[in-house]
């Protein structure tokens, strides 16, 4: 089966992500994989394929792409304005281009992160080729389908193992906590501005297990959002921390959003 | 909160989201000295398959299982054995080259001795790989004299070589990965962590120890 190509010609900020996580995190591998699991799943099924495949994350600006064959193309997540040849096309469907055609998306609009989903064809990244789809047997037209970018900026957030290192008004200022989130953010964490939280009691100096979503509370008061790429232990308290589904909302908020928390008791 | 023993050690359960389990060992009671690494080791050799990854640090094990499964999950580890011979693991061996890096005058003063002493040292004893973490396949090492130890840098540096042998505090660390590090790098080994498949890896909770190449012999044997 022969598999086409679609190459990069101008890269923005992008990722060959799988949309499941990394099997090998006791050898100290992170977390890994798309960033909004949500968008990445669904872009697959909207083409149909395997929700497992491989799809290019696109964060705040998007790429140039060529098509090197026709193939089928879908686009889910942020609005990065993306255009077919110069013509605009839609989020959300399944469209079909043409060998020598080009796509090319802007700065994102609205939400962080898109993902591009591309039946049976391969990327070359990083000097390495990449599977993106398979061929595509099944022929089902229409996915009933809607996705939407998270409309809200409150964001629910559990406690965390070091909750109970934070006296009464450091609990209450966790739970009214409304901060931004820093320019200082990529896959592995966002930093977030905000009031300064004291603990009460002083955590001991060792490292312990962290993972996606968890929020680690800095020395100078600040808190960090720990994200997919994060290293797998780390030696700040971690006060709280946001579920999956919390998480893929953080995810498509981009850097300058001012942000609530919503502790879940 | 509930609680569970595994191998004799009393851990208390929290649940983390939908998809984990987070085991903190129980302070309270006496514990075997060092446990977790020949835990976490021994709960990888048994490849639960509800399992989906563990991380373990000083005094927690991190499983990431679907919360449908976790309670059998927790039934099969508190059922689970210790492994019977530990001891018999034979050490390993790993090349190393002390003439290819780069902090050496750091820890010579800090250490106040000079640099073929502190090699003789560190050749002297062998160390107990205690985990995985903090970058693909690094490894940390325990065991180092007390006379050795060397705090990290105070700017990490932003590129580490892979197989990097190196001091952090009490720990002697060895790089799987090129990466930002804060560590005393003081030799380089060979990239095992690339060269090896999972299985072959050193296990945790074996025995390394090191041997001496010049660098004409490191870069003749390792190209």
């Amino acid at each position: 089966m022969k598999q086409s190509k679609i190459k990069i010609l101008k890269r923005g900020n992008l990722k060959v992500v799988s949309t499941l996580p990394n099997k090998d995190m006791f050898y100290g591998n992170p977390y890994g994989g798309a960033m909004d699991y949500t968008a990445a799943q669904m872009v697959n099924i909207l083409l149909n394929q395997k929700q497992s495949l491989k799809v290019i994350e696109c964060t705040f600006k998007g790429s140039s792409f060529l098509f090197e064959s026709n193939m089928k193309v879908a686009i889910v997540g942020a609005d990065m304005q993306w255009e077919l040849d110069g013509k605009m096309i839609q989020l959300n469907q399944v469209f079909e281009v043409e060998k020598g055609q080009v796509l090319t998306g802007g700065f994102s609009k609205n939400g962080l992160r898109s993902y591009i989903a591309l039946n049976n064809s391969i990327i070359d990244d990083d000097n390495e080729t990449i599977v993106l789809g398979k061929e595509n047997r099944r022929t089902k037209k229409h996915t009933i389908f809607d996705y939407q970018l998270p409309s809200s900026t409150i964001i629910h957030i559990h406690r965390g193992p070091e909750w109970k290192l934070l006296n009464q008004e450091g609990k209450e200022k966790v739970m009214n906590f409304q901060g931004v989130i820093s320019q200082n953010m990529d896959r592995m964490g966002a930093y977030l501005n905000g009031s300064v939280i004291e603990l009460a009691n002083e955590f001991p100096k060792m490292s312990v297990c962290t993972f996606p979503g968890v929020i680690q509370l800095l020395p100078n008061g600040q808190q960090i959002v720990l994200l997919q790429d994060a290293q797998t232990t780390g030696g700040y308290p971690r006060i709280a921390y946001l579920d999956r589904v919390a998480l893929n909302q953080f995810n498509q908020l981009r850097p300058g959003t001012k942000i609530e928390w919503r502790l879940i008791l | 909160m509930e609680q569970i023993k595994i191998l004799g050690n009393a851990f208390d359960v929290l649940t983390i989201g939908e998809d984990k389990l987070l085991l903190q060992l129980n302070k309270s009671l006496k514990q075997i000295e060092d446990s977790i690494p020949l835990i976490s080791q021994t709960i990888v050799n048994e490849e639960f398959k509800q399992l989906e990854n563990i991380v373990s640090s000083e005094t927690e094990l991190l499983l990431y299982c679907q919360q449908s499964k976790q309670v059998q999950l927790l039934k099969q580890l508190s059922q689970m054995e210790a492994p019977i011979s530990r001891s018999d693991e034979n050490e390993i061996f790993i090349d190393v080259c002390f003439e290819l890096s780069e902090d050496w005058e750091r820890v010579i003063n800090n250490i106040g001795q000079d640099k073929e002493t502190i090699i003789d040292e560190i050749l002297k004893q062998s160390y107990r790989l205690i985990n995985y973490g903090f970058q693909p396949g690094f490894m940390y090492l325990d065991g180092l004299d007390e006379k050795l130890h060397v705090p990290r840098l105070d700017n990490p540096r932003l590129e580490v070589p892979a197989g990097s042998l190196a001091i952090g505090g009490k720990y002697l660390g060895v790089y799987g990965s090129n990466s930002p590090g804060g560590w005393n790098i003081i030799g380089r080994t060979q990239h095992i962590y690339k060269r090896l498949n999972q299985k072959d890896l050193p296990k945790i909770s074996q025995e390394i120890r090191f041997i001496r190449l010049t660098k004409e012999q490191y870069l003749r044997k390792h190209k």
